[in-house]
């Protein structure tokens, strides 16, 4: 049982870019604003782009960009329902509270205890993960949908710049800066089964210093146990936290930010869990000189999680401290270098049949890296790295990174690439203990090696005419010495321990298109595709099957419309199909979510929104829940 | 009801259809904040000394980096001021702007260099977060802007309410 606190992982480990990936549009065609009034000016919607001007077209990686706009538009009030807007992710959910998030696959097989570990995920450069399993718990971190700026989805190894477990993608969700808060927000949100209230405030003191400060507070209810009744998984959390932004002098910006939070999440038939956590950061950016700027972060972070003081739990205190370098050299190189260190404590107390050995321990995690971009002619530009990390089970680790970006016109980019990633071992790889009765014992394997990436790429990006865009990514990965469950010698009856024991590769495609083909409406649709195949290594027993990493679905289709009706009313739909998980008795299912909202005035505005809108009910993961529909009205006010 | 597959088709084949129109795009950030800059010359009033004889045409000044393109040009041109009309000007440095009524200062350097001059100062958050008179945002999706008074009014500048009521902070 014990187990079931590590339902629901996702990543693991390191650095920080600054949104090395930033998102900026190309101009479009000027449509005609100069019969508007000022006041109607000011209250157009927009697209927002972004601070920095490496345009989305330029760069060399399967990369989708969230927006801000999207993020508000959608039904989606947590994090998680956010992602699902990225067609080159696979987003699950397990009950109310649990989600399961990939890119590429390898999205566990929770009857092998695999879990989705792969993915790096970060909240302005501060990771967002539990180390001790490298995953993510989906009810941790939470946000106000508002204050998000976007969030860069990568899909693919990023591992030279983001460092281990940034190996099947990376998910960077950007808060906007403090400047851009109205005085006061509120958010309410609330219908069957789930009440969300939101509320902010936010201004500045003198010209230099700009903060804003929320709190969030989320109900959900139970779900359905997939053979009927109530799953009895209900939660809640309640979360606060705020943001300032600093510049003291024109070439510097600094931001503190932090949150703390604290929450229930019942489980059914057993002592419900509380989830708590807290974070402090601080970065500071400076221009340096023209084209160099230097950015330093450092953030603590702590999260907790339990039953009763005797039954498991655990918490993490992360400290970390990242330092990058960005300069150009002469005319034609563009150099990145940095590094960071981090220290994890953590203390897990779990019961007498699942455990951890040694129970407590600082881990500590060092790297450095460089990046060269060379522009060998307007054109061709090829960007090579480096990271060396050094983590605390098996030293240094080398990932390396080669992309070459040819733009044959200003809307056209191709783009290959080859990289090295790798996940490192973890506390539960290594150091887990688990008992029943005295007939099974399983164990971590105490030379446990990383799990490794090598990864070939090849994309399309272009815009061929106003309003239209579309991107196409083909993948090729070659897996060595991810995780089994072998047959091993002890003094239980049955001897299981974690090892090294598959190999193989994966292969398919990503696509999505997005076009406006009027002035009110924009489309987009995209697609995965995906095949699997893994072997059993020589000296495995061959325990459970080849596919224990994932029971991914070969393709996935997601469809989405967004509607201005005329200067107030906006509506939007996004609809999603998957395949059938393979191994894993979920059948292929579709669901569809949708959002009309009306501006009643610059200050209100009134939304009716609607998730899996589809079915009464529908299963999305092995052993989940079945997930019902949701309704909800909402209300937004704004000073 | 529906069925998932009914809305596979309808809303793919309405996708496949699309693609043949002719395509515009929902505007852009940069598009509205072109149709700003000439706008606001009709909500503030500049000392004399600070306006070009005559019927000239006031001149908006784009220093640094141009953002903008055309679509800056095109809405100068739509603007019609007390009978002035409204001429963009890109300049690289400071060099000249006291001429200008208006300038757009593309990055941060030239925020602190303007010194004292009866011009209205515009910079982007995008940018920088030096701000001038007026401070551009993004707030909920629309662009919107501070105003800096003391700054104006240390500049002489008058600002009318009509346009410090769109403001999302007015600082005194």
């Amino acid at each position: 049982m014990g187990v079931s606190v590590f339902r629901c992982l996702g990543a693991l480990c390191c650095l920080i870019p600054a949104s090395a990936f930033a998102q900026a549009l190309v101009p479009q065609a000027p449509e005609d604003l100069s019969g508007l009034s000022i006041e109607e000016l000011a209250n157009i919607q927009v697209r927002s782009a972004s601070k920095r001007d490496q345009p989305l077209s330029a760069v060399p990686a399967s990369i989708y960009v969230i927006d801000h706009d999207q993020i508000v538009r959608s039904a989606a009030l947590t994090i998680p329902e956010m992602l699902r807007l990225a067609p080159n992710l696979q987003v699950y959910q397990q009950s109310p509270s649990h989600w399961v998030v990939t890119a590429r696959g390898l999205d566990g097989d929770p009857s092998a205890q695999s879990f989705s570990n792969k993915l790096l995920v970060m909240i302005d450069g501060r990771t967002v993960y539990t180390p001790l399993f490298s995953g993510v718990y989906w009810d941790l971190p939470d946000l106000l949908p508002d204050d998000i700026d976007r969030i860069e989805v990568i899909s693919g190894p990023g591992a030279t710049l983001w460092g281990a477990n940034a190996v099947n993608g990376v998910i960077n969700i950007i808060t906007r800066g403090a400047s851009t808060a109205s005085r006061a927000f509120a958010d309410i949100d609330a219908g069957t089964g789930e009440q969300v209230v939101g509320l902010r405030l936010g201004g500045h003191v003198g010209a230099d210093l700009s903060y804003r400060a929320y709190a969030r507070w989320i109900h959900e209810d139970a779900a359905e146990a997939p053979g009927g009744g109530s799953a009895g998984d209900s939660w809640h959390r309640l979360g606060g936290g705020f943001r300032a932004d600093w510049t003291p002098t024109k070439a510097d910006n600094v931001t503190f930010q932090g949150d703390i939070f604290g929450g229930v999440d019942e489980l059914p038939g057993s002592p419900h869990e509380s989830i708590s956590g807290r974070n402090l950061m601080v970065r500071w950016d400076r221009d340096t000189a023209p084209g160099q700027q230097l950015q330093v972060q450092a953030f603590y972070d702590r999260i907790a999680r339990g039953q009763t003081p005797s039954s498991p739990r655990f918490h993490v205190d992360t400290y970390d401290v990242d330092l990058q370098h960005s300069l150009t050299l002469g005319s034609a190189n563009q150099l990145v270098w940095g590094g960071g260190a981090r220290v994890a404590r953590y203390d897990i107390q779990f019961t007498p049949s699942f455990y951890f050995d040694p129970s407590s321990r600082s881990l500590f995690l060092a790297n450095l890296f460089v990046q060269d971009t060379l522009a060998v002619s307007d054109a061709l530009k090829v960007t090579a790295g480096l990271k060396a990390e050094h983590d605390p089970y098996v030293g240094f680790s080398l990932l390396p990174d080669v992309r070459v970006a040819l733009q044959p016109s200003k809307n056209t980019l191709l783009w290959a690439a080859v990289s090295h990633a790798v996940r490192s071992p973890t506390p539960f790889d290594v150091d887990a203990q688990e008992r029943v009765g005295n007939l099974v014992a399983l164990s971590g394997d105490p030379v446990f090696r990383t799990e490794k990436l090598t990864a070939y790429e090849l994309g399309l990006r272009t815009q061929p005419m106003a309003g239209l865009s579309l991107s196409v990514t083909g993948f090729y990965h070659h897996y060595d010495d991810l995780r089994t469950v072998e047959l091993t010698t002890g003094p239980a009856a049955l001897n299981l321990a974690w090892a090294n024991g598959l190999a193989g590769h994966s292969y398919g495609v990503e696509a999505w298109a997005t076009a406006s083909p009027l002035p009110w409406w924009t489309v987009a649709a995209g697609t995965t595709l995906l095949h699997e195949d893994f072997h059993f290594k020589p000296g495995s027993s061959k325990l459970l099957g080849p596919w224990q990493n994932g029971v991914d679905p070969s393709h996935q289709v997601t469809l989405r419309s967004s509607m201005n009706l005329g200067k107030s009313v906006t509506f939007d739909l996004d609809f999603r199909a998957l395949g059938q998980l393979h191994h894993g008795d979920v059948p292929a299912y579709a669901e569809l979510g949708g959002r009309l909202a009306w501006s009643v005035s610059d200050q209100l505005t009134l939304t009716l929104a609607g998730e899996n809108l589809l079915h009464a009910h529908h299963v999305e993961y092995p052993g989940g829940d079945a997930i019902p529909r949701k309704v909800l009205a909402g209300l937004q006010w704004r000073l | 009801m529906w069925t998932a597959s009914k809305i596979v088709r309808a809303v793919a084949g309405a996708t496949v259809l699309c693609l043949s129109l002719p395509l515009l795009a929902q505007p852009t950030d940069t598009a509205v904040k072109a149709a700003f800059l000439p706008r606001f010359a009709r909500y503030v009033t500049w000392p004399p000394s600070a306006m070009p004889r005559g019927a000239s045409p006031l001149l908006l000044c784009v220093i640094g980096k141009d953002p903008f393109g055309p679509m800056l040009d095109d809405a100068a041109r739509s603007q019609l001021i007390d009978g002035r009309r409204i001429l963009v000007r890109r300049m690289s440095s400071l060099a000249g702007v006291e001429g200008c009524q208006i300038a757009f200062l593309g990055s941060s350097e030239f925020v602190g260099r303007m010194g004292i001059r009866p011009v209205l100062t515009v910079t982007d958050a995008a940018n920088t977060s030096q701000r001038g008179v007026i401070h551009f945002i993004i707030s909920g999706g629309r662009v919107r802007f501070f105003i800096d008074q003391a700054k104006a009014q240390q500049r002489g500048l008058a600002i009318s309410s009509r346009l410090l009521a769109l403001a999302v902070g007015v600082s005194q």
